[in-house]
């Protein structure tokens, strides 16, 4: 079906459903705890029967006991939204690295449990915007069009979240599950590219792609370091003290982007290309607590 | 006081050497390896902080030096020239001293070298710049500033002079102009002043030559003759030459010494066999740039022995026992009645010694009197001596009179001279007259107005020389005389000079006495009527040998040197070194405006 997931990972991913940590907000019938009281499986509580109200939850024995007609109300149980955003920027496509690849496969594990559990799940890929979308779909047989609208993304241009999000989010979408898949090399703040989420409250559930290469460059002298995304050139002579400083300020510029999802309640896990992707995607996710 | 000398080869190697240096440092520049990064954000924070202030001072400093080096590239290739000073004179001092034609290891001479050098400079200055030429032989009479097309045909004829004793003169250092230089090898030349700047031409080459040359009979034995050849190595190695003396093809002596760096060396040769006349004396050597001092010259007098006949009326007189025992006298004792009984064609003598016997004529061959109380054939006045115990003075040099001082002579009474021209004194006393003359000519005489016995002559030590002296001037061709190249002064008497190939040499009298010139070493005749006048013109002087006796640099030298220290390849050179400095400064900042 696809070249992104094998099916035999397809397969251990068909028993893992979402679980959210708040009610969400979906209008379909989805298999998360709804704010709404509706038909559902879990008792919300009683209210006075009035007219027009389904018999079908009208508590009789209550009826008996108190001569009172009073309706039962169950929590609905609703799909939520699941937004899965793709950074497909220059700067995670270089051909040895991984990430781009890694980025589409995290993408449809997210789009194909989203779709198993009934959400509706949105695929956009972004780099200064909002490149390509594929609009809410539902339903496990939507996968095969996930699939094709992942294989057919291509990376280029700056990473600009704020911007991407603005304009994504700008058009007054359900509130819901957002999915952040990217390198976080912005130029931009993490905290002023977020607010727009912030303002809309959504859940964000980031993934953090690092590649070890630049987290430990392998370089050494003279060297023109051209920006895979602004083309921009920067002469250096790197020596181990060069080096030493790098691998310290990417450690600090990790430690920072974690804590900042930390801190804003969100998920995030980080996953290195160098390691199994479907053993370190599952573990991490349980880890986080998104998958059951 | 400065010395810098540049030849226009080295100059040249250096420039193409500084280009090759950089266009090496060109390609040898560290490899740019392009690594395209995901993204230079991490990157940008490590060296952004440090490089942020640092990185345009080296970029602007960069950029100065490199436009500094391209101006000197330009300056050093086209090497411009300095003559926009304000001062637009030029004094210059160019030693032509004799040293000064030693030749250089390219087979020219240091003056030729001096001479290419100058006037490179001179056609490098400006039109309107005035220069002074002052040379250090005198060649220039009357130096003064003039115009470069004037001390160009004025550079053209110097020569190189012969005198020892190069002048620097004095006033030099008085006249006030900025560019003031002396061209030399700075041997034989004296102090220079201190605002002088030298430009040297001296180069060290290997040197041998002959510092004395002179003949001598052997004491002895009057019929053997020696010659004492004194040869100087001037060079600062060992060499093994020959000496040769050489008369005809078939009189030469030669004999091969080694002479060690510096060293001097007498030898003595063995020319009995040899004629009297001319002797070429050389020396001959595989390493020897300076060949003015190889050659030297110089006469045998004649050595055969001297027939006197004394006439003396005393047969125990005490001159008859003196010339008895001199070597080179043959003595026949004559009384006076066997002396006039004599025809002059019969008089088989080279000499006559008259002791105290007037003659009334005077005789055909050279005769010296002793006791002349009346020579009235002479023609010279004379008077008694008034007093008694007279004091002698003997004032003039002449060859009778050589290495004899005669300071204890007193005389009791005898006649004076009347000085008259003609005649040479030899002894004279205050206030009576002449005791002594000389009379030359064809027939030579020595009159003494006292006799032995009314004087302590014959007692004096001096006494056997001043007769030999005496005989040896009656009979002996003139005394050679012994010269350097230059002006030579003769006796005025001289009336014609010719080298020994027969060409006549110009002369002109001043002052009474006879000049020529000659720059070369060679044998001289002069004649006049009183005989002939050998002249040996020799550098026999240790000095003219010593031709590395500088302490200038030595230098590579170059037909084409030009000008060192105002323009040219100096100033390139410079400007050169000032770029190579530059460059390493740019390549040390090449490496540091990227290093963390």
């Amino acid at each position: 079906m696809s070249t992104l997931l094998s099916k035999e990972f397809m397969r251990r991913l068909d028993g893992i459903s979402l679980l959210l940590r708040k009610p969400v907000a979906g209008h379909l019938r989805g298999q998360h705890r709804s704010r709404r009281t509706g038909v559902g499986m879990i008792f919300a509580d009683y209210r006075p029967y009035s007219a027009g109200d389904d018999v079908r939850n009208l508590d009789w024995a209550t009826y008996m006991r108190l001569d009172r007609l009073v309706l039962r109300m169950f929590e609905e149980e609703a799909d939520t939204p699941i937004y899965i955003l793709v950074d497909n920027s220059a700067s995670m496509g270089r051909d040895d690295s991984g990430k781009f690849e890694m980025a589409k496969k995290f993408a449809a594990v997210l789009a194909y449990v989203g779709l198993l559990n009934h959400d509706r799940v949105s695929l956009i890929s972004f780099s200064e915007g909002v490149v390509k979308e594929m609009p809410g779909r539902r339903g496990k047989n939507q996968m095969w069009r996930a699939m094709h609208f992942l294989e057919s993304l291509k990376n280029e241009g700056e990473t600009h979240l704020g911007n991407t999000f603005r304009n994504y989010f700008g058009a007054g979408r359900t509130r819901g599950l957002v999915f952040v898949i990217s390198d976080f090399l912005l130029e931009q703040q993490l905290e002023e590219s977020f607010r727009p989420i912030f303002q809309y409250g959504h859940q964000v559930f980031a993934t953090h792609l690092i590649d070890p290469e630049e987290e430990s460059p392998n370089i050494d002298g003279h060297v023109v370091l051209v920006d895979s995304e602004t083309r921009e050139a920067l002469s250096a002579h790197v020596t181990d003290s060069t080096l030493a400083a790098y691998r310290s300020e990417f450690d600090r510029h990790l430690r920072d982007t974690e804590t900042f999802f930390k801190r804003s309640g969100w998920g995030y896990v980080s996953l290195r290309t160098d390691e199994n992707f479907e053993t370190s995607a599952l573990t991490s996710l349980k880890k986080e607590g998104m998958f059951r | 006081m400065t010395s810098i000398a540049l030849s226009s080869p080295l100059f040249f190697f250096l420039l193409s050497g500084l280009i090759g240096l950089v266009v090496l440092l060109f390609f040898l520049r560290p490899p740019v390896l392009n690594r395209l990064m995901p993204s230079n954000l991490i990157w940008k924070r490590i060296l952004g902080s440090s490089r942020a202030i640092n990185e345009r001072w080296r970029w602007w400093l960069s950029l100065l030096l490199s436009m500094l080096i391209a101006a000197c590239l330009l300056f050093a290739a086209f090497r411009p020239v300095t003559n926009g000073q304000t001062d637009d004179r030029s004094l210059i001092i160019f030693d032509n001293a004799p040293s000064m034609g030693a030749l250089t290891k390219d087979g020219t001479s240091r003056f030729n070298v001096a001479k290419d050098s100058l006037m490179g400079y001179l056609n490098s200055l400006s039109k309107d710049m005035q220069v002074m030429l002052v040379d250090t032989q005198r060649q220039i009479t009357t130096p003064s500033f003039g115009s470069i097309s004037q001390a160009t045909k004025t550079l053209e004829s110097l020569n190189v002079g012969s005198s020892l004793d190069p002048l620097v003169p004095s006033q030099v250092g008085t006249i006030n102009v900025s560019r003031k230089f002396i061209y030399t090898d700075g041997v034989m030349i004296g102090s220079v002043p201190e605002d002088f700047t030298v430009v040297s031409v001296f180069q060290p080459v290997p040197n041998v030559g002959i510092t004395q040359l002179s003949f001598a009979a052997v004491p002895s034995n009057t019929q053997q003759r020696q010659a004492f050849i004194e040869v100087v190595n001037g060079g600062s190695e060992s060499q093994v030459i020959e000496v040769a003396l050489t008369q005809t093809k078939s009189r030469l002596v030669t004999r091969q010494v080694e002479l060690a760096p510096y060293e001097k060396l007498t030898q003595i040769f063995d020319v009995t066999d040899f004629e009297s006349g001319p002797v070429k004396a050389s020396v001959v050597s595989n390493m020897d740039l300076f060949n003015a001092d190889d050659v030297a010259f110089g006469y045998i007098t004649a050595k055969r022995q001297v027939r006197v006949g004394l006439v003396s009326n005393n047969s125990e007189s005490k001159m008859l026992t003196l010339l008895g025992l001199m070597p080179r006298v043959v003595l026949t004792s004559l009384t006076y009645p066997d002396y006039q009984g004599l025809e002059a064609d019969k008089l088989q003598f080279d000499a006559l010694v008259f002791d105290g016997v007037s003659v009334d004529r005077k005789p055909p061959i050279p005769a010296i009197f002793f006791g002349v109380n009346s020579a009235n054939w002479s023609d010279i006045p004379t008077v008694p001596i008034r007093s008694s115990q007279l004091s002698v003075e003997t004032g003039a040099i002449h060859p009778v009179l050589r290495n004899i001082p005669m300071t204890d002579l007193l005389i009791e009474s005898g006649i004076v001279f009347q000085p008259v021209d003609g005649i040479d004194p030899l002894l004279t006393t205050e206030g009576e007259g002449v005791l002594a003359v000389a009379v030359p000519g064809a027939v030579k005489n020595i009159l003494l107005g006292f006799d032995l016995d009314k004087s302590n002559l014959a007692l004096l030590a001096d006494f056997p020389i001043f007769l030999s002296n005496s005989i040896t001037w009656l009979v002996d061709e003139p005394p050679i005389l012994n010269s350097k190249p230059g002006t030579i002064r003769l006796p005025g008497d001289i009336t014609k000079v010719y080298r020994i190939d027969g060409v006549d040499v110009p002369l002109w009298f001043a002052d009474g006495s006879a000049y020529f010139h000659t720059r070369e070493t060679g044998l001289f005749t002069g004649f006049s009527s009183n005989g002939p006048l050998r002249v040996s013109v020799s550098q026999l002087d240790r000095r003219f040998s010593d031709i590395n006796k500088s302490n200038l640099p030595s230098l590579e030298l170059s037909k084409n040197f030009v000008d060192p220290v105002l323009n040219g390849y100096s100033l390139s050179f410079l400007i050169g070194a000032v770029t190579l400095i530059l460059l390493m400064a740019d390549w040390y900042l090449y490496h540091r405006r990227i290093i963390q």
